[in-house]
């Protein structure tokens, strides 16, 4: 990434693949929230990570029915999110690097609750590498 | 040395990996009524797999990134959708097909019905899945599947009409039921292009590694090692012709097949071909499943691979586990192998374009390409390929319902 | 006072001049690194604008994008290079100019 040349959001950020401090994938720029103050440049703030930023890019159909399903594992509807600030971007490249533990992450919930749950448990599951 | 050892075990790959439940099912089913009429298409999708699967690896190995993750990185979230749901249903749907291949053989070979064999089928695809590296998966069943070699020797034994077996390379009309035919047409190169073949391969490029020092290994093994796959399939329509067409054999069950090779090879060939449809039904079950968990996972960019343990990557190892146990339900209720193969190869044919067409834009994308971008034969062939696709797409749902028998 | 919005939310969107007029939609969001005492932050410093961005809010990708630009010339399609400060978004969901077309096309061609 050329910081100098400029970022082109859409092209270089938005869909990109992150990983944490750890290189471990941790998901993809969902949404990018961006701050607006009058009289001053929109400044990148947050990289939005997870389920419901995802779904609305799709469409409205995709956020009730997400909502629904949130509504059904009463959780409330951004439930899973991360929102990670921008401040946390090391490198933008083909991946984007943050320094962020992306275990600790709200995003991250589902694979740590397979791990903990069910994958960890089964013989074989566990250890580094194969 | 090791170069060279990397191409052998490519081509090993590729002759053994290529036979499965579709390619066999379709090319016994061309065979058989059609003698050697239908060898065009065959041909067709062996060229066109050979042209996706240097493209998807090239990819892989200039960018270090999957096809996967590029189409959803350059196509956006909702495109990248479509193209999930298209190749997920399809890719389990030929899952499905491929277990109950396996229980097929597993019958013919003992006597017990299918549907018993088909949940400890996927249990064992599962265990190999959990423990084994993605070198165990690609080329521990491939190497197994040299066994299909024996299809070639018993086709040759066969004694064909080699001038008419050349002059059937050349696209012909049907002299008779044309929506059979061109159904068949259809099926062969569903299941010759399927989708998660070059998935797979881009997501195995990535696995082992490679670079752009790749791309002489990559060109070798995507074309020598379709092309002997591809042979085989060959022999299959060939023997077909041979033994089943002159006795107006029409092929309603799998376990018609098991005579398929007892002309030529004598009982040797029934064997043989039970070990064969086995051994390369087993390796697709493992290959499409692990396609489906690659697919979902470099899509939203979960952590993914292979040779991690489970645990490492609790949401891949689960997709795949859920999608071999859930593809064993048809086989285990009973639903016979042929049916899910002749409906999944159609259907196969018709996701084409999802992921044939973006192609079109990376394999030309100097950002991600760098100097390796298509040059103007590679350009033609993925144009030719991506009309074609599109032609099977508006015709492959008429013809299941004309043709489909 | 500071408010949030997402890129999505202005990707697509249509932008008008002073005078009303249609530029185009936003296609993308140039951004740079901007250096201050407390840090550092990315800050958005151009808008592309493009004449076909319609397709860029549909497909939602980068390849909507550069088959726009390519088919350029031969479909009349052109991208404009904004200034932050050119554009007015207190509205986002109608993002203004503060300028017209012709200071617009005046800035380009120089």
């Amino acid at each position: 990434m050329a910081a100098l040349d400029g970022v082109q959001l859409v092209h270089d950020v938005q869909d990109a693949c992150l990983c944490d401090r750890n290189g471990r994938r941790i998901g993809r720029v969902d949404a990018l929230a961006l701050t607006l103050t009058e009289g001053k440049p929109l400044r990148v703030s947050t990289i939005l990570i997870g389920g419901a930023v995802r779904a609305e890019r799709v469409g409205t159909w995709m956020v009730r029915l997400r909502g629904a399903i949130a509504a059904m594992l009463h959780h409330d509807r951004d439930f899973g999110v991360s929102r990670v600030p921008f401040s946390a971007v090391r490198v933008i490249g083909g991946t984007i690097e943050l320094d962020v533990d992306g275990a600790t992450l709200p995003s991250s919930r589902l694979e740590r609750w397979l791990g903990d749950h069910i994958i960890g448990h089964i013989p074989g599951s566990q250890g580094e590498n194969k | 040395m090791k170069k060279w050892l990397e191409i052998a075990l490519g081509i090993v790959t590729g002759i053994g990996g290529f036979l499965e439940v579709g390619s066999i099912a379709t090319s016994a089913q061309a065979g058989s009524e059609f003698r050697y009429q239908l060898v065009w298409a065959l041909a067709l999708g062996v060229i066109s797999l050979a042209f996706l699967m240097e493209m998807t690896g090239r990819l892989a190995a200039v960018s270090k990134r999957t096809y996967v993750d590029l189409l959803r990185e350059h196509f956006g979230m909702r495109f990248f959708l479509v193209a999930l749901i298209a190749v997920f249903v399809v890719s389990l749907m030929v899952l499905m097909a491929e277990i109950g291949g396996v229980g097929t053989a597993l019958q013919m070979a003992t006597g017990i019905a299918f549907a018993w064999w088909a949940v400890p089928v996927a249990v064992l695809g599962w265990m190999v899945l959990w423990r084994g590296t993605f070198g165990i998966v690609e080329q521990g069943t491939a190497t197994l599947g040299l066994l299909a070699v024996s299809f070639a020797v018993g086709a040759v034994k066969a004694h064909p009409d080699w001038g008419a077996l050349g002059r059937a390379f050349i696209p012909s009309r049907p002299t008779e039921n044309p929506a059979r035919y061109w159904y068949l047409a259809v099926s062969i190169l569903g299941a010759s292009i399927s989708p998660y073949l070059y998935l797979f391969y881009s997501a195995g490029a990535v696995e082992d590694g490679w670079t752009q020092d790749y791309l002489g290994v990559n060109r070798i093994t995507s074309g020598l090692g379709n092309l002997f796959g591809g042979t085989l399939a060959l022999a299959v329509i060939v023997t077909a012709a041979l033994v089943f067409a002159p006795a107006h054999i029409q092929i309603e069950r799998f376990e018609q097949l098991g005579s398929l090779f007892v002309s030529p090879l004598g009982r040797a060939g029934f064997w043989l071909f039970v070990a064969t449809l086995c051994i390369t039904c087993f390796g697709a079950t493992l290959e499409i499943a692990l396609s489906i968990a690659y697919l979902i996972a470099q899509g939203f960019g979960w952590e993914w691979s292979e040779n991690l343990r489970p645990a490492r990557n609790s949401r891949f190892s689960t997709v795949y586990t859920v999608a071999i146990l859930v593809a064993a339900i048809p086989a285990a209720l009973g639903i016979s192998a042929l049916s899910l193969t002749n409906m999944s190869m159609v259907l196969s044919a018709a996701s084409l374009p999802f992921t044939v067409i973006p192609l079109i834009a990376l394999m030309n994308d100097g950002n991600v390409m760098g100097r390796h971008c298509n040059g103007w034969i590679s350009n033609i062939a993925l144009i030719s390929i991506s009309v074609l696709s599109i032609a099977l797409f508006f015709v492959s749902l008429p013809l299941q319902i004309t043709g489909g028998g | 006072m500071s408010r949030e919005l997402l890129l999505s939310h202005l990707i697509g969107r249509q932008v008008r001049d002073a005078d009303g007029r249609k530029i185009g939609r936003i296609e993308e969001l140039l951004a740079r690194i901007e250096l201050h005492e407390h840090g550092n932050d990315y800050v958005v410093v151009e808008f592309h604008v493009g004449a076909y961005g319609l397709m860029e809010a549909l497909t939602g990708g980068v390849f909507a994008q550069k088959l726009v630009q390519r088919m350029g010339s031969v479909v009349g399609y052109r991208r404009f290079r904004i200034p932050w400060e050119w554009m007015d978004l207190s509205d986002p969901l109608h993002p203004r100019l503060n300028h017209t077309r012709v200071e617009l096309e005046t800035r380009a061609e120089s």
